[in-house]
This record gives C-alpha cells, sequence and structure tokens, in this order.
C-alpha cells in the first residue's frame, strides 16, 4: 500500500507537471493574484525594467496599475532558477530541475582496538523537480540515488524523497503526497516532532540529508493572526537506526508494522499564533512514534550447535498521544528566546518493555551573531533541555547468559532465556528512548562562524547531557569553492558510558569525513 | 540575517523624493537627509533583483531574488519579503521583515535546510550581506540622530546636480558599529536619491564607493524613485558587488498575505 501511495504521489506531480504547461504560459504576463483586479497588459505596462523601457522622466509609469503584479511569485527568467511566469511576457521553463551530487567517505574506529575502519563511502545524486507556481498550485518531488558502503552493507540505494502537491484555496493550503514534516522551534533537539522519521544510517555533514519522507496530508487554515494545522500520516515509517553488535545467535526480524488501517493512521493538529512580537504554538498527536522499540519475536533453544539456536528481536512501534507547546520572541536586537515543551504519554503500559514511560521535555535557549565585515558573523545558540520521567524505575540487567552457553540449552531452559532476553531488551529501551534516569539535562551548543566572503565557515554542534555523561560534538569546516562545488571536511564523536545511546552507537557512527558536494 | 534585510531595504524601498526645484533655497545638511528619509517609502512594490560580486581576479558570483514591499500602520511600518531563486544552494530560503520607524525590526528566515520558520534578531551593521561589498548599514538610511552633517558643496554626477553632504558618527561606538570613520553621499536635487557615496575606514582612508544609476520615478503621484542599478566598489581590494533590480513594479495593492510567515514556508 505504501508503494501504491507513493506511486500515487509520483503520478499525480507528473500529471501536474503536464497540465501545467499551458497554464504556465498564461503567468507569463504576470500571475494574478487573490487581490489582482487589474488587467495583464496593464500591469505589464506598469513594470519599470532594467532594459529602459521607462524614460528618465518616469512617464512610462504614469499609468502604473496599483495592483499585485505577481511578480513576487515569480522566478527568475535566467537558467537555473525556479520555475515561474516573467511580467514581461518572457515564457519561462514550467518545470525546473535542480539537484546535487555528492561524494562522502566516512572514516571510523573498529570497536575494541586501536584501528581505524571505513564506515560509509558512496556516491549519491539528488534530482529534484519543480513545477511553476501557479496561483492556486504547485508540485514537487525529488528522488535520491545512493551508491556504495553503508554500514555495514554494500548496496544500491533509491529514496523517493518527497512527491507532493500544494493546492492553495482562499485561506486554505493542502499539501498532499509524500513530504517531510518539521516541528518545533527550538535547535537540534524537538520534543514536539514526531511526525516524519530520520534515517541515522545515512550519513552527510548535512542534518536534514537524513531525514525521510512519508505519504500523508499537510493543511493548513489561515485566520490571521492565527493558523490552524492539521496532519494526517495514514502509513506507518519507522525510524531507521544502525545496526548496533549483537549478541551470537541473536538476530533482526522484519518490524512490526501495523496494518495500513484508517485507525493506525497518525493524526496530530496544531494552533499558531503568529504576532510581530512573539509566535508560538499549541499541538497534540496521536499515533504511532517514529522510534520504535525492541520486543522478543521467538526464542529457538536447540541444545546443538548444529542446528544453532536462534533468537529473533523485533523492532516494535507504540502509541502515544504528544501535547506540545513552542514560542520564540526577539529581546530588542541582542537575543533571540525560543522554547519547546512536550508531554508524552504512551498508549501501552510501559511494563511491556518496548513501550517508553511517559516524560516531558522541556528547551530553552537564545542566540545571538556578532561579527563585522572584515571579521565574519560569528553566530551562537545555547540551550538547556530538561526531561523528566513519570513513574520512573530503572531496569535492571539480571546477570546475564554468556550468549556462547546458548547451544548447550535445550528447550526446557526456554522460559529463563526468554526472562532474560526481555530484561535485556527492557533495558535497552530504556536506554532507547534516553529514560536511564529520573530527571536529566542537557546541553546544547551550536556555533557557525562564516568568513571569507561567505564562503568558509567553522561550525560546530555540541550536545553534553551532564546527567548520564554522554556527549555529541560535530566540527566541521565548509569551503564554497564557487556557487556549485562546496567542500567539507569534519567528525561526529558521540561518547558515552556503555549503557547510554551514544555510549552504545560510537562505536558505529563516530566517524571523520571528506565530502564534495556539486550543486546545480 | 540582518544585513540581507538592510541591503533589499534599500531595494526594497529606494531612496525617494519629493521635488525641489532650483528656486528653492538650499536646504541644510541634515534637512536633505531628513527629505531623503522621509520620502524613502513606497506603497507597495515587487521585484525581480540579480545580484553580482566581482572579485579581483574576475571571478563572478550571481544570487537571484524576487522580493515585494508594503507599508502598513499609516506608513510606519514597512512590511518586507524576499525569496532567493538562485543558485540552487540559496533557492528557496526566505526572509520576512517588519521595519519599524521608532523600534527594532521583527525579522524572520526561513532555511529549506531547517524546513522551518526561524525567528532571527539584528546583526551587526558592518557584516557583510551575503558575501557582498555591501554591509547592512550601507544599505540602509542611516539614523538622524547618529551622525553629524556638513554641506559641503555642490557637484554634478552623472549630469545631475547633487549636493555633497558629509556624515561623521557622533561617538567611537556609533563608528565602529558601521565600520566607517566618515561617509560622504552625492545627493540629488531632483530626486533626493543618494546617486554616489565615499566611505573611508577607520584609519581615514578611502575604503569603498558606492554608485547608484539609472533612478525611476516608479510612483509618480508622490514622486518616489528607486535606482535599479546600484554598486559597491572595494577600493583596497578591487572588488566589487552589484544589485540590479531586472523588473520592478509599483504595487500599493499587493497581497498582506505575502507578508506572513505562511508565505516564507512557501517553496
Amino acid at each position: 500500500m505504501r508503494f501504491a501511495l507513493q506511486l500515487a504521489c509520483l503520478t499525480a506531480v507528473l500529471v501536474w507537471v503536464c497540465g501545467a504547461r499551458p497554464a504556465a504560459a498564461q503567468i507569463d504576463g504576470g500571475a494574478p493574484d487573490a487581490n489582482d483586479d487589474a488587467p495583464l497588459a496593464d500591469r505589464s505596462d506598469a513594470a519599470v525594467t532594467g532594459a529602459g523601457d521607462v524614460g528618465p522622466d518616469g512617464g512610462g509609469v504614469e499609468n502604473a496599475a496599483p495592483a499585485a503584479s505577481g511578480l513576487f511569485q515569480s522566478g527568475p527568467t535566467g537558467a537555473g532558477g525556479p520555475a515561474g511566469g516573467a511580467v514581461d511576457g518572457t515564457p519561462t521553463r514550467p518545470v525546473v530541475l535542480s539537484g546535487y551530487a555528492r561524494g562522502d567517505v566516512f572514516v571510523g574506529k573498529v570497536a575494541g582496538a586501536a584501528r581505524a575502519t571505513m564506515k560509509a563511502a558512496y556516491g549519491e545524486a539528488a534530482l529534484a523537480l519543480r513545477t511553476a507556481r501557479l496561483p492556486h498550485a504547485d508540485g514537487f518531488a525529488e528522488a535520491r540515488v545512493r551508491t556504495g558502503l553503508q554500514g555495514d552493507q554494500q548496496n544500491t540505494f533509491l529514496d523517493l524523497r518527497e512527491a507532493y502537491v500544494n493546492a492553495y484555496a482562499g485561506p486554505v493550503d493542502l499539501r498532499l503526497g509524500q513530504q517531510i514534516i518539521v516541528w518545533g522551534r527550538a535547535d537540534a533537539l524537538n520534543p514536539t516532532n514526531n511526525l516524519t522519521p530520520v534515517d541515522f544510517r545515512i550519513r552527510s555533514p548535512i542534518e536534514d540529508d537524513i531525514r525521510l519522507g512519508n505519504v500523508g496530508a499537510r493543511g493548513f487554515l489561515r485566520l490571521a493572526p492565527f493558523r490552524l494545522e492539521g496532519v494526517w500520516m495514514p502509513i506507518y515509517l519507522p525510524t531507521l537506526l544502525p545496526p548496533v553488535g549483537l549478541p551470537p545467535f541473536v538476530s533482526y526480524g522484519p518490524t512490526a508494522i501495523p496494518a495500513p488501517e484508517l485507525a493506525n493512521g497518525l493524526y496530530a493538529g496544531r494552533l499558531h499564533l503568529e504576532l510581530p512580537a512573539v509566535e508560538m504554538s499549541l499541538s497534540y498527536l496521536r499515533g504511532y512514534a517514529p522510534l520504535p522499540g525492541l520486543t522478543m519475536s521467538s526464542v529457538t533453544l536447540t541444545g546443538t550447535a548444529n542446528p544453532p539456536p536462534s533468537i529473533v528481536v523485533v523492532r516494535t512501534p507504540y502509541r502515544h498521544q504528544v501535547v506540545g507547546f513552542d514560542f520564540s520572541t526577539a529581546l530588542g536586537d541582542w537575543l533571540t528566546i525560543r522554547g519547546e515543551a512536550a508531554y508524552r504519554r504512551p498508549e501501552a503500559d510501559a511494563r511491556r518493555g518496548y513501550v517508553p514511560r511517559a516524560d516531558l521535555q522541556y528547551v530553552l535557549g537564545i542566540d545571538h551573531s556578532f561579527g563585522a565585515h572584515s571579521f565574519g558573523a560569528l553566530s551562537v545558540l545555547a540551550q538547556y533541555l530538561g526531561r523528566y520521567v513519570f513513574d520512573w524505575q530503572k531496569e535492571n540487567v539480571p546477570a546475564l547468559l554468556d550468549p556462547a552457553t546458548l547451544p548447550t540449552l535445550g528447550p526446557s531452559y526456554t522460559d529463563l532465556v526468554t526472562g532474560t532476553v526481555n530484561a535485556v531488551l527492557a533495558r535497552t529501551n530504556q536506554i532507547l528512548f534516553q529514560q536511564t534516569a529520573r530527571v536529566q539535562h542537557v546541553g546544547t551548543l551550536r556555533a557557525e562562524w562564516l568568513g571569507a566572503h561567505d564562503t568558509l565557515s567553522l561550525s560546530t554542534l555540541a550536545i553534553v547531557n551532564v546527567t548520564t555523561h554522554e556527549w555529541l560534538v560535530t566540527p566541521r569546516i565548509g569551503y564554497r569553492v564557487d556557487d556549485a562545488l562546496a567542500v567539507y571536511l569534519g567528525a561526529q564523536i558521540f561518547h558515552g558510558p556503555p549503557d547510554t545511546l551514544f555510549g552504545l552507537i560510537d562505536a558505529e557512527l563516530s566517524a571523520g569525513y571528506a565530502e564534495l558536494r556539486y550543486i546545480f | 540575517m540582518r544585513r540581507s534585510v538592510w541591503v533589499l531595504a534599500l531595494l526594497g524601498a529606494g531612496f525617494v523624493s519629493t521635488r525641489v526645484t532650483a528656486a528653492d533655497a538650499p536646504p541644510s545638511a541634515r534637512e536633505i537627509m531628513v527629505k531623503v528619509i522621509t520620502a524613502r517609502k513606497l506603497d507597495g512594490s515587487e521585484a525581480q533583483i540579480k545580484m553580482t560580486t566581482i572579485d579581483d581576479k574576475g571571478q563572478t558570483r550571481e544570487r537571484e531574488l524576487t522580493m515585494a514591499t508594503k507599508l502598513f500602520d499609516g506608513g510606519k511600518t514597512e512590511k518586507r519579503i524576499y525569496r532567493f531563486t538562485a543558485p540552487a544552494d540559496v533557492q528557496g530560503t526566505s526572509i520576512l521583515v517588519f521595519d519599524y520607524q521608532e523600534k527594532a525590526d521583527d525579522l524572520w528566515i526561513y532555511l529549506p535546510a531547517l524546513r522551518k520558520t526561524r525567528r532571527i534578531v539584528s546583526a551587526q551593521r558592518s557584516q557583510s550581506f551575503m558575501g557582498s561589498e555591501f554591509t547592512y548599514g550601507d544599505l540602509n538610511i542611516p539614523a538622524l540622530g547618529d551622525f553629524n552633517y556638513t554641506l559641503n558643496k555642490e557637484e554634478t554626477v552623472d549630469g545631475e546636480a547633487c549636493w555633497v553632504v558629509d556624515l561623521l558618527p557622533r561617538t567611537n561606538e556609533i563608528a565602529d558599529g558601521e565600520g566607517y570613520a566618515k561617509k560622504t553621499y552625492w545627493v540629488s536635487k531632483s530626486k533626493l536619491a543618494v546617486l554616489k557615496g565615499l566611505l573611508y575606514d577607520r584609519d581615514g582612508k578611502p575604503l569603498k564607493e558606492f554608485l547608484a544609476r539609472d533612478v525611476k520615478l516608479l510612483d509618480p503621484k508622490n514622486k518616489r524613485y528607486r535606482a535599479m542599478h546600484m554598486e559597491m566598489v572595494n577600493k583596497q581590494t578591487g572588488r566589487r558587488s552589484v544589485f540590479e533590480s531586472t523588473k520592478m513594479i509599483f504595487a500599493p495593492k499587493t497581497s498582506d498575505d505575502y507578508f506572513t510567515t505562511t508565505y516564507l514556508e512557501r517553496n
């Protein structure tokens, strides 16, 4: 069903593209706006162009039409710009293609050894298609093909990342199709952002590259200064994690995807209040969480090494409700203040292991920009994040069975092994859900210096959990050789005790990298 | 991003004027600048703009954007929205500005890579705008109270009679914020537009030269003009930046909806 919906989205975009051609020609004379009340020809006469069709005395604009021109909605007429209409009647392309090609090498360490190893090495091509922006609709689609080594897989990956159509009707905006939705006003850590998943296996210096699209509908009703937003994602798509080391005889089974039924969809609403001095929103979401927990699917004890014993673990999503709030405002010309909070209440009982406990997360941050022309610009953003877990209790791991002894255990040990595995998974889930303490305190700092006429950037994101002693730092140097070619050198370093999330993924994800990216 | 606001503020609002005639008594330097500032507001406009930077080796970089402006609150607030359309790496980046007469501006930016709108605050006025030779301060009409003004002489620029006005920062802090020890403006008598500027560094040496050309009458009723072509040349490095309005239209009824964060996110 998911594939069928993706295909339908792509088809819709293509149909739209084909249908847009004659319509695009119509707006080449100046796309009418909702408030537009002047004939196109009159508006064209009103245009002042660099070609000098208006004399120095300005006589050529005496008949200027006091109406919206559609010029703002149009794109440039030069090559490489987005589709759109020009007010001088020059036809422009109804569709514009853009994208990039990138080559990446990520080198990390071998777990438990002082050796380096290749974590990822691949080439990726992205192709995006954008239709003309018509007064009442437009379309967009992007596909990415990646081939090479990614984690423990050497393969070719194809993602139809987004494919959607926007429709505009008075105060209503609707987007239908494969799309990525991001909520929240905090930086990097957004407790209200639970709509579309990410793929942590994708390696890239650009944070947005790991986001995954999902099929759904997103609508806005604009009633200034309010804006009401609704989201429906009918198909579940999980967040993907890199493979972490599994003990011998333990393997992952297929993810327990909820059946594609209406009752299993994700529904969310958000009420925005947007004032000049402050903007804020209140949100509610009900549906399956993007990050599933782990459950044991089966235990097969043979008592022998051949056939071997088998323990199958599956990723099992849970449904939750999230109430969120966020805001941002400015303190004069000096600081921006932003905040975000979310209360999350899983619907299933947390004692089922793969379900987290209810928690409250809250973020408060400030940012400021320093610098002068000769120095470049330095922007700094600092945040505090707190997390309180309700009814928290530590998941204790019993004395572990040595997995190497599993072949010696016959079927009569099934209950013992099952109990042990479930306890281990409960602890692992607590780590995945970042609920290893009742109260956690996290600090984040993002700093970026942009200099050499905006061609050279030095940046880093640092996250420190002072409660669990985990930290992440992502230093990066970027250099724009020209408008098309960019070079990135950097590292993504995770660190933490073994029973923490960053500790678990350190060996798999910590790496230094180099990237060349050509944008067109 | 504050820088972009000032650059585009200039492009969007332009230097406009009420006509003066040769028979008028010569105004004081401060009166000239008051008229420039008072007359800068245009009821509404839309434009396509190309920004080009050329370094001393002849290598060029181009940015293209569209823009809309409109006055609100009886002219006390000018709202502006800018959408970068090319090249691909900046395509979709949009900025919304509420430019108030008597308090700090409100600004929002939409970055496609973030997929959300973020409120931002003003950066220092001496920061470069998008890597160009213009700073945010260059492209803003100076705050009247920040400078002492002297009417130096009268000259012609491209055949237009101009007043030559010196602007000296009143304090070292203002000079540091601007990045200049002194600014000299050539103001068109007929259009009250700044046609030329000479900017001195903190050591008093000529740093940059500003040139405005192709000044068009956009609002005949109120005699409002805009420069279609603006150029800033760094006299110490040879690097220069050009802002060219490839198309511009007077549009007082431009849609109010443009000046909302919803429109920022329409990409």
